[in-house]
């Protein structure tokens, strides 16, 4: 009897050791903020210029606190549909960092790509959408990994209106 | 009490009121699933300066079940190719509206792309973002963001290039 409650233990330490990702918990992650946008795209979306996000933000997987979302942008540009040719709005392809940080202080960083438009004509308000990769933290994010989708908006009225919507797994 | 320390007490005060406005927007998740149909003018194939217009019925969270949806997307340029087969994926844009049986409504604009799944002239995807722009009734002061999906097929008559229509959004929303 002994002698297989001996084996049953090193037969789960085994699989433990084997399989970590197993012991670690994968939990959603889903984060809305709001706040205000400042960019260097001044006129219109243009190539290299960058566009930067920050507010307060809360959700699942995450305490409440600000969010940090720099955008930058790369080339070519691509047009966007809408059909007031020859005043189409630009798309133009996206990356950078963005950080969470708790109100408690622990912080959650990552990079992300994707693209982004304006919703209209030149100089409209416009949208980015991509995807995030996870790449640490401090404290309890300090060895945190994750993915998913991320989606900002942003307006060009008085408000600079910036909204943020992320979903997705970490771990 | 001290006078400094009574005038240092007034922006405080007023920085906490301002601070409880800004974060007493709360958020909520969003979504609508549904289906219908979708009429395009890009019959033979996706490309540059041409419209899908889906429409049908969506329910969800806080949408009310079998409301209806319509959501318009106009491509752009230039045209890219999407894997092997070469179908053609192009940048989209548009609009959408969604109208509960109560009679309020939601709008939201998007951006995105467009793509076929596999040769040209395959069933197509719209992949992108929504910002609501407001909306009537329950959703006068909505405001959100989020992921829009919506798949088209081809079995339609060819005159009117139309399919089915399987629509998804997620996101949020505060209202």
């Amino acid at each position: 009897m002994k002698s297989q409650w001996t084996g049953s233990v090193t037969l789960l330490i085994a699989l433990m050791l084997a399989f970590p990702a197993v012991v670690s918990a994968q939990t959603d992650l889903h984060v809305t903020g709001s706040g205000s946008v400042d960019t260097s795209c001044l006129v219109t979306l243009t190539e290299n210029c960058t566009i930067t996000a920050t507010g307060s933000m809360s959700g699942a997987g995450i305490n409440p606190g600000t969010f940090t979302l720099r955008i930058d942008t790369g080339s070519p540009h691509t047009l966007n549909g809408y059909p007031g040719w020859p005043s189409q709005g630009f798309c133009i392809p996206a990356s950078m960092q963005g950080i969470l940080a708790e109100t408690g202080g622990d912080t959650l960083q990552f990079n992300h790509v994707g693209l982004v438009c304006e919703e209209g004509m030149p100089g409209s308000d416009y949208q980015y959408n991509g995807t995030f990769r996870i790449t640490g933290g401090t404290g309890r994010f300090s060895t945190a990994t994750g993915t998913g989708n991320i989606v900002g908006t942003f307006t060009r009225d008085a408000a600079n209106r910036a909204l943020l919507d992320i979903r997705g797994a970490i771990q | 009490m001290n006078k400094r320390l009574k005038w240092g007490i007034v922006p405080t005060i007023l920085g906490l009121v301002l601070s409880a406005k800004l974060s007493a927007q709360t958020f909520v998740d969003f979504e609508a699933v549904g289906s219908g149909g979708v009429e395009t003018n890009c019959k033979h194939i996706v490309q540059p300066g041409c419209t899908a217009r889906g429409t049908g019925l969506v329910g969800g969270t806080p949408i009310t079940a079998a409301s209806s949806i319509e959501l318009r997307t106009d491509t752009g340029s230039p045209t890219s190719t999407n894997g092997p087969a070469l179908g053609i994926c192009v940048p989209a844009s548009g609009a959408g509206l969604i109208t509960e049986t109560g009679g309020s409504t939601l709008s939201f604009n998007t951006a995105g792309t467009l793509c076929e799944e596999d040769a040209p002239s395959t069933p197509y995807h719209f992949k992108g973002s929504y910002r609501i722009t407001g909306g009537t009734g329950r959703f006068a002061n909505a405001t959100g963001a989020g992921n829009v999906t919506a798949a088209y097929g081809r079995e339609g008559t060819f005159t009117r290039g139309g399919g089915n229509a399987v629509f998804f959004i997620r996101g949020s929303i505060s209202y």
